[in-house]
């Protein structure tokens, strides 16, 4: 069975981020690649679903931030059976456990990661949204001039998405 | 142009509708499905929302979510969804592929139609994927149906529980038209344009075929029964491969004389012959690019063999004409057919050459006997060719003439019905309906049962019964053995020098029977070789029979003899013979142009 920061990184990167965001964000570019662009099409996604990066940045900044702590084999004295320890020993034994884990399994490396993959997403959405704001018409040629940009989030998703499925998908028995 | 391939996706976000309020009426959509299409070219034809128009479709497609909704809940619908499988797989359009996801969220449904999920359904060993994976590998009539999983999920820890029954494993977000399609050819059930045939053994023949296609310079080997279409399929073998743009050269083997093989394959040089003025490429040079089809291939003699094994060499490829100092390398695909692959099992092929024309993995091209189906499509486009050609009415084809189709076992397959509907039109040129006895369907070839038979029969019956009946007795009450079986029987038969109860006086038992069967293939030859308007053609069937031309001149001349003395093999039964009609017309006919003296009738 997964725990909280597994189920919530599938909800996260599965579910929404490539099932959805992904999803609907590649077929956007589809759209504006194609030789007639549904006009109506391309707006809607641009006001609808869009903006959904901003509602679900947090989560992806609250799996980044608790990786660490929820994915140590520390975790492991909070349940039985070894939540039965005695508290001295429960004093020391799951730092030497999490030292142990740390030494192995490269979550700092992967966390940096993930936090620069979301910095340059945030970036990136900030830099489109910004382009939106000032663009006269999301319609027809104003939004095929920002094909790039849109591009570019699209595989900086990508990124983010592969960095979050290389994190384990279980608590790691040493 | 044949219909787009239709494709079932089976995943719980893309198969659901969902209610948005657009002014008062609230409009049915699904987002992620509508971006799936886009991506993928697929133009849903699900009809539970408005679908847009997909430019230049790759395929259509059906989805279903797979789960069913229960007061507020949604639960996992494995019979359902396995009806649905079944209804689109039983007849044509047919599923050419399923995409299935693995994971599928079940539970109370959250605000907007969404399942909240349990935690059992993200449990790998509990997918709801492979449940439904497993469900449909089991049922027997869902053989051949390929899966595709579409999915990212943990690969690894399930690899085992899919390989079995999945065709492939495809991330969802990196499907898009390039790999839908690579999907659809690779694994994909697709129809051809040029080739009549909707059912699942065409259509599976076809599958192997393009897989076999792919790399274009392999050794094919085609394996069918007369008439099945083996041409068509490998002319399709040459369009679907990377030489599609190069030649495709045929060549019928089993027409051209031993002694012209060699030069019709390999060519020849200036000089090389008495009368070879000018140098000739052969066949497998012209192919160089491209596709040599060797048709009847197992009527190569053991000498030409020989020389065809460096061409069979993918290694080697290589060619030398007649006359020539040097081989030359060339790049082709090389398809052979033959409907007769106990020859090619048999000491008649060097095995090193059998190798090379892997004959343990043959395509097989299924007889019309087992791909009814297509009876029917066959028959309309049959009807309608001929009604063009002959200048006749437009006709229907009644429910009872459709049944005598659909009943008959067709042993000459495709050609056998194109024949039949052909003679149909031709005979009934201003005829509005199709009826049953327009349809000369050739029953299976029997002879009446000459006295000396019944007598035989007779005194069996007055001899006291076994104490069991064999097993093989009863399988020949059901049906009568096939020549190939008794040629086998009669080479294996022995006969005891002690036991001369058992042959003593059975010669002329031996001859009669021996001469009511080459009566009875004569008759086969002449009714396989009828023309269109269902006259008999004597040489063509001598040739048939013979399996060869029967000579350079006066070929006509000598197939009359030929009939004129195998059936008249044993004089005494003569006279039953010739109580067919058919044997009797044609006899007479063979005793007048060879204006001999009939012989004697007992």
């Amino acid at each position: 069975m997964l725990n909280e920061w597994q189920e919530r990184r599938s909800e996260f990167n599965h579910d929404w981020l490539k099932n959805q965001f992904l999803n609907r964000l590649n077929a956007f570019l589809e759209r504006l690649r194609s030789d007639n662009p549904d006009a109506e099409k391309l707006s809607r996604f641009v006001r609808e679903h869009l903006p959904e990066w901003s509602a679900h940045e947090s989560e992806a900044r609250w799996l980044i931030d608790s990786v660490e702590s929820e994915l140590s084999p520390k975790r492991f004295f909070d349940q039985p059976p070894l939540n039965r320890c005695d508290s001295k020993t429960k004093e020391w034994l799951p730092t030497v456990v999490h030292e142990l884990w740390l030494n192995r399994y490269p979550v700092h490396e992967l966390r940096e990661k993930a936090a620069g993959n979301l910095a340059q997403v945030n970036v990136q959405y900030a830099k489109l949204s910004s382009a939106l704001k000032n663009s006269t018409s999301v319609r027809g040629g104003g939004l095929v001039a920002l094909e790039h940009e849109f591009s570019k989030l699209s595989r900086l998703c990508v990124e983010l998405h592969d960095t979050f499925s290389a994190f384990d998908v279980k608590i790691r028995r040493l | 142009m044949s219909a787009l391939p239709r494709v079932l996706v089976i995943d719980d976000d893309l198969g659901r509708p969902f209610k948005r309020s657009n002014g008062d009426a609230p409009v049915l959509e699904n987002p992620d499905r509508e971006a799936f299409c886009i991506r993928a070219g697929l133009q849903d034809v699900t009809g539970d929302i408005p679908a847009e128009k997909i430019n230049e479709p790759v395929a259509e497609a059906v989805f279903l979510s797979g789960l069913r909704i229960d007061d507020g809940k949604a639960e996992q619908a494995v019979t359902e969804t396995l009806a649905e499988i079944r209804r689109g797989w039983e007849k044509s359009p047919r599923w050419a592929l399923i995409l299935l996801d693995l994971h599928f969220k079940t539970g109370p449904l959250k605000s907007g139609g969404i399942p909240a999920g349990r935690p059992e359904d993200r449990d790998p060993q509990r997918y709801f994927g492979l449940t439904l994976l497993e469900a449909i590998s089991k049922e027997a009539q869902l053989q051949g149906l390929p899966v595709v999983i579409l999915s990212a999920m943990e690969r690894e820890r399930i690899e085992e529980r899919f390989s079995k029954a999945a065709s492939d494993f495809v991330d969802k977000s990196k499907i898009n038209r390039d790999k839908l399609g690579e999907l659809l050819l690779e694994h994909g059930l697709l129809a051809d344009d040029r080739i009549i045939g909707v059912s699942v053994p065409m259509l599976t023949c076809l599958r192997d075929a393009r897989s076999r296609a792919r790399r274009g310079s392999d050794n094919i080997l085609l394996l069918g029964e007369s008439g099945s279409g083996k041409e068509l399929v490998a002319n399709y073998i040459h369009r679907q491969s990377p030489n599609a743009s190069g030649p495709y050269i045929t060549v019928f083997v089993s027409a051209i004389p031993d002694s012209l093989i060699e030069d019709e394959l390999f060519g020849h040089e200036k000089g090389a012959f008495t009368d070879g003025k000018a140098a000739r490429f052969g066949a497998a040079k012209l192919a160089n690019g491209g596709t040599l089809f060797l048709d009847e291939f197992a009527d190569i003699s053991p000498a030409v063999q020989t020389k065809l094994l460096r061409l069979l060499d993918k290694n080697t490829r290589e060619v030398r004409a007649i006359g020539s100092g040097k081989g030359e390398k060339i790049k082709l695909q090389v398809v052979m057919a033959t409907n007769r692959i106990e020859l090619l099992n048999g000491d008649d092929f060097r095995a090193d050459l059998l190798a090379r024309v892997k004959v343990n993995e043959p395509i097989c091209v299924p007889p019309l006997r087992e791909r009814k189906e297509d009876i029917r499509p066959l028959a309309l486009h049959f009807v309608q060719k001929f009604e063009t050609e002959f200048k006749a009415q437009k006709r229907k084809i009644s429910d009872s003439a459709w049944s005598a189709l659909m009943d008959h076992d067709w042993p000459d397959n495709v050609r056998g019905l194109e024949r039949v509907i052909e003679q149909a039109v031709y005979k009934g040129k201003g005829l509005r309906a199709l009826m049953p006895e327009h349809l000369s369907i050739t029953p299976r070839v029997s002879l009446p049962v000459v006295s000396g038979r019944r007598n035989r029969a007779t005194k069996e019956e007055n001899t006291p019964p076994s104490t069991g009946a064999s097993p093989t007795a009863e399988a020949q009450q059901k049906s009568p053995p096939r020549l190939k079986d008794v040629i086998a029987l009669l080479e294996a038969c022995e006969v005891d020098a002690n036991g001369t109860d058992e042959w003593a006086g059975k010669l002329d038992t031996l001859q009669e029977s021996y001469g009511l069967l080459l009566a009875k293939l004569v008759k086969a030859a002449l009714l396989k070789e009828r023309n269109f308007k269902g006259e008999i053609q004597h040489t063509p069937a001598m040739r048939l029979l013979a399996g060869r031309r029967l000579a350079e001149k006066g070929e006509a001349s000598i197939a009359y003899s030929a009939i004129k003395s195998l059936l008249s093999h044993h004089p005494p039964a003569l006279a039953e013979i010739l109580s067919d009609p058919i044997l009797k017309q044609i006899y007479e006919t063979a005793c007048e142009k060879r204006s001999a003296k009939k012989p004697k009738v007992s």
